[in-house]
């Protein structure tokens, strides 16, 4: 038996897969085989290479954009609460942090049936707000190139496999968990499976344009904007518009963002998919994670073509 | 990377969090970030996929709070969650070019495309330890990095992998195997740094 053992059996030798007879074979001819001997001992030596590589520390960037995220979800967890139309009524005018808190805070809407057990359970914490630096004068509309309109928590795809614990059967999907961040070119549906391809590469884009939004105009223009957005010029967008329309969107399918100007003041536009249409929400220049700052809403017709 | 509340057990920061602490879920991502960071990226094998996949399992962790049972450490649960979200994304990303068939062998062809590997390992290129982590199939890669450059027991891989340690332990050492040729220059000098990368691995 002085076949020689490659490095698969060796390997498998080693952390004890085989057994019996071909065990006590290998042993034998390790014993006597000084090739062998030394192609096990190479093996060993594979381990200790990569146990002593350096592990690699998280770039500054991702721990930002990751706690922001974080804080997003806290705030869009409790910012789910509050149904935008109440707001209409108060166009450039926001109500101070603390009263915006306040009035989050309150019991969940009872149309919210379906949530996750550790969603109900929370109250709007305090949180430092992420405040937008608005662009004056300009349209940024966000195309989905770059920030990705993933639907993490309820996809089919990630659902099972992050644990092996069981959800709710009708599951967060139905509640809308859909997640908004900044993600590489991904745009899910409610249902998770459905992907467009939006084009372009990676990388967070905004259009840019300047339109002046006007509360009796309001739905036709933000239909046109639907409409057109691909013709905009493209720039790149903060990673505070992206935790402020987190925070409007609090959980729904985002279909279109902009951060427009609203009645002379700079604004943040979030066009959510509903079910039954598209609703368009208007946020002040105050709107960051901690406090969504909805100025004003319209609903748009079912049936726009996006491009 | 000492955290300030570091006293507090991982599991009672999660309970916080369930419990509605606004700040226990961040100062467990503080505390595990690095380990959790390396695994993403190693396993991934490029930073902007790994961010996302961070991104992913963290988000993935803070909503699921509630169903972790406590029958393994938050650690182990923490590792499951984000690798889970990489071999997500690998699934996905593998299912664009061509469907996957689930086949070894298939995988392997995907995971060399571009560095010129040559199958019979006998004239291997000299690869850095990242880049010849790369030319693994995901999950045999998933089970080495997370036994070999973490430290995790073959068991607690196993748990955070979702397969048997006797499963773990084979696609270990068929890693191992598989790598040999291309990191036996290292042997001795145990640094990657004086290594060449493979001319096809701009992608990291």
């Amino acid at each position: 038996m002085n076949r020689h053992f490659d490095a698969d059996a060796l390997a498998g030798y080693r952390v004890g897969l085989i057994t019996g007879r071909r065990e006590r074979q290998i042993t034998a001819h390790l014993a006597t085989c000084a090739q062998c001997a030394s192609l096990a001992e190479r093996l060993a030596e594979v381990s200790i290479l990569l146990a002593a590589a350096p592990l690699p520390c998280i770039p500054d960037a991702v721990t930002s954009r990751i706690e922001a995220v974080l804080i997003a979800e806290r705030a869009s967890t409790s910012a789910r609460a509050l149904p935008y139309a109440e707001k209409a009524g108060t166009p450039g005018k926001g109500l101070p942090y603390a009263e915006q808190a306040g009035t989050s805070a309150r019991a969940l809407p009872s149309e919210q049936t379906v949530v996750t057990p550790a969603r109900s359970r929370f109250r709007l914490p305090r949180l430092t707000p992420l405040r937008v630096l608005a662009p004056a004068a300009t349209l940024l509309v966000l195309a989905a190139t770059g920030f990705g309109l993933s639907k993490l928590g309820g996809s089919p795809a990630s659902a099972p496999a992050v644990s092996g614990a069981a959800q709710p059967a009708a599951g967060p999907a139905a509640a809308g968990s859909s997640v908004w961040a900044p993600a590489a070119g991904s745009f899910a549906t409610d249902h998770g499976a459905h992907r467009m391809a939006m084009g372009g590469t990676v990388g967070t884009l905004i259009k840019v344009s300047d339109t002046d939004l006007r509360p009796t105009a309001l739905g036709g223009q933000l239909e046109t904007l639907l409409k057109s957005y691909t013709q905009l010029p493209s720039t790149q967008a903060s990673i505070s518009v992206a935790a402020c329309v987190r925070a409007v969107a609090a959980g729904r399918t985002v279909k279109l963002v902009a951060s427009a100007r609203y009645q002379g003041s700079a604004a943040t536009v979030v066009i959510i998919d509903t079910n039954a249409g598209y609703q368009g929400l208007v946020a002040g220049p105050r709107c960051s994670a901690a406090d969504s700052d909805v100025l004003a809403t319209a609903v748009l017709p079912s049936g726009i073509s996006a491009p | 990377m000492s955290p300030s509340a570091g006293t507090t057990p991982d599991a009672e920061l999660l309970r916080q969090h369930v419990g509605g602490d606004p700040e226990a879920f961040g100062e467990l991502f503080r505390r595990h970030r690095d380990r959790l960071w390396a695994v993403a990226l190693r396993t991934l094998g490029d930073p902007d996929e790994a961010a996302d996949a961070l991104q992913d399992g963290m988000l993935s962790a803070f909503r699921r709070a509630g169903d972790f049972r406590g029958d393994s450490a938050v650690t182990t649960w923490l590792h499951r969650i984000v690798v889970n979200a990489c071999l997500d994304r690998l699934r996905r990303r593998a299912a664009r070019p061509a469907a996957l068939t689930g086949d070894m062998e298939a995988l392997d062809v995907l995971a060399s495309d571009g560095f010129a590997m040559d199958p019979t390992g006998t004239s291997a290129t000299r690869l850095d330890i990242d880049a010849a982590l790369r030319m693994l199939p995901p999950p045999q890669r998933a089970a080495l990095v997370l036994v070999d450059m973490l430290g995790f027991s073959v068991s607690d891989a196993a748990e955070i992998l979702d397969i048997s340690p006797g499963t773990v332990k084979s696609r270990c050492a068929r890693s191992r195997a598989r790598l040999l040729p291309y990191l036996d220059h290292l042997r001795g000098n145990r640094t990657a740094s004086e290594t060449v990368s493979p001319q096809g691995g701009g992608d990291a």
